[in-house]
């Protein structure tokens, strides 16, 4: 390959790569079938914990139901449906995420599924300072067909000392909660779920039935 | 004088809602998200839950917002657990009442608690309450 070639493809790599900044404003993902199945309802499933902290699941699942509740969606009650999960032997996450969606739907009568990962939550220390952070991926999952409606990420970090802010920078949300590790995670949690459930472009949600924005978008 | 004043009031009031408008929440939470963190942690009982739970039916009313959806349904299984089984039927019904989307899985619960044909919206359960347990809402396998 001599200089003239790899000249050229470094040259198509860089319109590629202005190409694909141009488009980043534009949807990542097809709205079609979310659009066609018109979702009503919502069932959050207990979300997998990748992390060491046993609090994510449930910081995750409590707080997961007001942006979604708030974007027009009617979102079945966490506590109520982990009962009803426990008395049928259903105890953990990965065990839940087996259930065929068809058996889901069938109790709950929810139109779609919630499937989320937490893959961060809790402290990190560092050489100078230390972050709190909490991410997690969720897929929005048609029950009466089973396909995928839409899918995204969100998080939220919190950094102990100055140095560059890494994510989206959240102070106030955590100082209304106590000081405690713990607690500090539960603060992000509510705000890592405004940022993996929240409506509108590139990525978003749609608006749900009960919201006066629903089929603006 | 005075109509010039108050005219201006209203004029400011109605500038104020207006914008007010886009940022209103569908709901009040309240501490909704919290007691259901503490119920999922085992952290908390069921009468202290329905006791904060009641000062924000009051809050929501105060400020003319809806309950939550599962608010309702939470309180029911809060009732259930403390083995009244009549109020907690009264929730679950009030839950669909407020939302039809919830119709089936509240159906769901009424019937495993064997109280889906006793219980009406319109009257009061018995007053002997049945020992239901959280373990009332137990699906068959």
């Amino acid at each position: 390959m001599n200089i003239r070639t790899s000249f050229r493809i470094l040259a198509s790599a860089s319109l590629m790569l202005v190409l694909s900044a141009c488009g980043s404003s534009e949807p990542k993902i097809d709205y079609t079938a979310f659009r066609d199945a018109k979702p009503r309802s919502v069932l959050i499933l207990p979300p997998v914990n990748q992390t060491t902290d046993i609090s994510a699941t449930p910081g995750m699942l409590s707080q997961m139901g007001h942006p979604l509740a708030e974007a027009g969606y009617y979102v079945i009650p966490a506590a109520v449906e982990s009962e009803t999960f426990r008395q049928n032997g259903l105890d953990t996450p990965n065990d839940i995420i087996q259930v065929p969606a068809a058996k889901l739907r069938q109790i709950f009568g929810a139109d779609a599924a919630l499937y989320t990962t937490v893959t961060q939550y809790g402290s990190h220390y560092h050489v100078v300072d230390s972050t709190v952070s909490v991410a997690a991926s969720a897929k929005l999952v048609d029950l009466r067909t089973g396909s995928v409606l839409w899918s995204g990420t969100g998080s939220a970090v919190q950094q102990s000392s100055g140095g560059n802010l890494l994510g989206m920078l959240v102070s106030a949300a955590v100082s209304q909660v106590a000081n405690s590790l713990s607690d500090a995670s539960y603060g992000l949690a509510a705000q890592a779920s405004r940022n993996l459930l929240a409506v509108g472009p590139p990525n978003g949600l749609l608006y749900g039935p009960r919201s006066p924005k629903y089929g603006t978008d | 004088m005075l109509r010039k004043t108050s005219l201006a009031s209203l004029a400011f009031l109605g500038l104020l809602s207006g914008c007010g408008q886009s940022q209103r929440p569908l709901y009040y939470w309240g501490n909704y998200p919290d007691q259901t963190y503490a119920y999922l942690k085992g952290q908390t009982d069921p009468q202290s839950q329905v006791l904060a739970m009641e000062k924000d039916e009051q809050q929501a009313q105060a400020q003319n917002l809806a309950l939550p959806p599962g608010f309702h349904a939470h309180l029911g299984l809060l009732d259930a657990a403390s083995g009244r089984g009549d109020l907690a039927a009264q929730e679950f019904t009030q839950e669909k009442t407020q939302f039809p989307e919830a119709a089936p899985y509240m159906d769901f619960l009424l019937k495993n608690m064997g109280q889906v044909r006793t219980v009406a919206a319109v009257s009061p359960a018995p007053a002997s309450a049945q020992p239901a347990a959280t373990g009332s809402a137990a699906a068959s396998k």
